[in-house]
């Protein structure tokens, strides 16, 4: 499908892992970039690929994906890509996904990161804040699926997520992760929810800075935050109306039992 | 004797289109919703993210409008619609994408915004800030009030 090299096919159940190039890292991160509130994680995620200059060593595949091939640099490109360097991995979607996919494709990560021996899957979100035309620069809120995420998170010094529900992929990964017992972190920027929100994943770019042990310079996203606003209108308003199907307004209701 | 005036035939057919139109958007709209992309290449236009939500008295409309000044914005709305044209401080130039591999330029922003519910236009305020255009429209609430007893 690619034009590369193939390594090695993983199956997990109806997607595929294809890895084009061998994955070096012992115990990596492995940071996913999914389309959800304020596109945050695509965003930031993109961001720490080109910073850092990731290598593209894989994809992941599926019937039930959109039948949709990126083009990129006038190379044909699967829509959800693995980029590595040293210790990180990082998982980017590039076009929204189907409910259906995303049940897969949460499961699939979750596996493969445990074949890979992954130290945490960290999902970069964001959570929609009905004020956030009044917040300067956003807050990260994160929570941890175990006691080694959350004695990370607490060592970081990365403020707790203490309430609230979560609705779509990254939930599933959570949900996932608990299952297979593979540490998670899940990090929440507060962030525009229907637009795209490069100062939410600038802000959620220096946590993962300390949480990663890298140096991915933010003032670059910054600067281009008004032409990514302008490129990433279609694909916010795909991902506004699965969130709307997913009935992520859930995320902003007050919850009725507290046990 | 009849003061009416002859209607031709173009007239006719004018009013069947407008008739198939508005019967298209009033009942077929929401189930076949038209899918375009959000830009206008031979215009230079850009379609803006938009928001809407409400409260009790007012509906608030939030657009996302990178690239543009304040002094450049033009509002307009009627009780059931709002009109934004925003022109850009300077051409925005996309390159090597889909249909732009020769490139395409878009110098403004144009919406138009059919509202849920009818407002008081006159009352309407906005405000724009770190690139989001905030429209404030209280509702138009009309009835009788009803004594509790």
């Amino acid at each position: 499908m690619v034009l590369v090299r193939l390594l090695e096919k993983r199956k997990f159940n109806e997607i595929t892992v294809v890895e084009t190039a061998k994955i070096e890292g012992e115990k990596p991160f492995i940071t996913v970039g999914l389309p959800d509130v304020g596109l945050v994680g695509p965003i930031a995620t993109s961001h720490i690929v080109q910073t850092l200059d990731m290598k593209e060593v894989g994809y992941f595949e599926s019937d039930l994906f959109p039948p949709i091939i990126v083009v990129h640099k006038n190379e044909p490109k699967p829509q959800v890509r693995i980029f590595a360097k040293d210790n990180l991995i990082t998982i980017i979607s590039e076009t929204i996904l189907p409910v259906q996919a995303i049940y897969q494709l949460s499961k699939a990560i979750t596996l493969w990161a445990k074949q890979h021996n992954a130290s945490f899957i960290v999902g970069v979100t964001g959570i929609a804040v009905p004020n956030r035309l009044e917040i300067e620069k956003p807050n990260v809120y994160g929570f941890g699926s175990s006691i080694e995420a959350k004695k990370e998170l607490e060592k970081l010094k990365i403020q707790p997520f203490e309430e609230g529900i979560l609705v779509g992929v990254y939930a599933l990964l959570v949900r996932n992760c608990m299952d297979e017992q593979q540490p998670n972190i899940t990090l929440l920027a507060e962030s525009h929810v229907q637009f795209p929100d490069p100062g939410a994943a600038a802000s959620t770019i220096e946590v993962l800075n300390s949480l990663f042990g890298v140096n991915v310079d933010v003032k670059s996203l910054l600067e281009k935050e008004e032409e990514i606003r302008i490129k990433a209108r279609e694909l916010m308003r795909r991902t506004s109306e699965q969130m709307k199907a997913l009935r992520k307004v859930q995320e902003q209701e007050l919850r009725g039992i507290y046990v | 004797m009849s003061t009416r005036k002859k209607r031709s035939i173009f007239d006719i057919f004018e009013e069947i289109r407008e008739e198939i139109n508005r019967f298209f958007e009033e009942f077929m709209g929401p189930i076949f919703p038209v899918e375009a992309p959000m830009q206008n290449v031979p215009s230079k236009e850009l379609q803006p993210l938009t928001h809407i939500s409400e409260t009790e008295e007012n509906l608030i409309i939030t657009i996302d409008l990178p690239c543009v000044r304040k002094e450049d914005i033009k509002v307009n709305a009627t009780e059931n619609m709002v009109r934004v044209e925003a022109p850009m401080r300077e051409c925005v130039r996309i390159d090597f994408y889909g249909p732009f591999q020769r490139g395409a330029e878009f110098e403004v922003f144009k919406k138009t915004i059919k509202l849920p519910t009818p407002v008081d236009p006159k009352r309407a305020k906005a405000r724009f800030k770190s690139g989001i255009l905030e429209i404030i429209l209280p509702k138009k609430i009309a009835g009788f009030r009803i004594p509790v007893e």
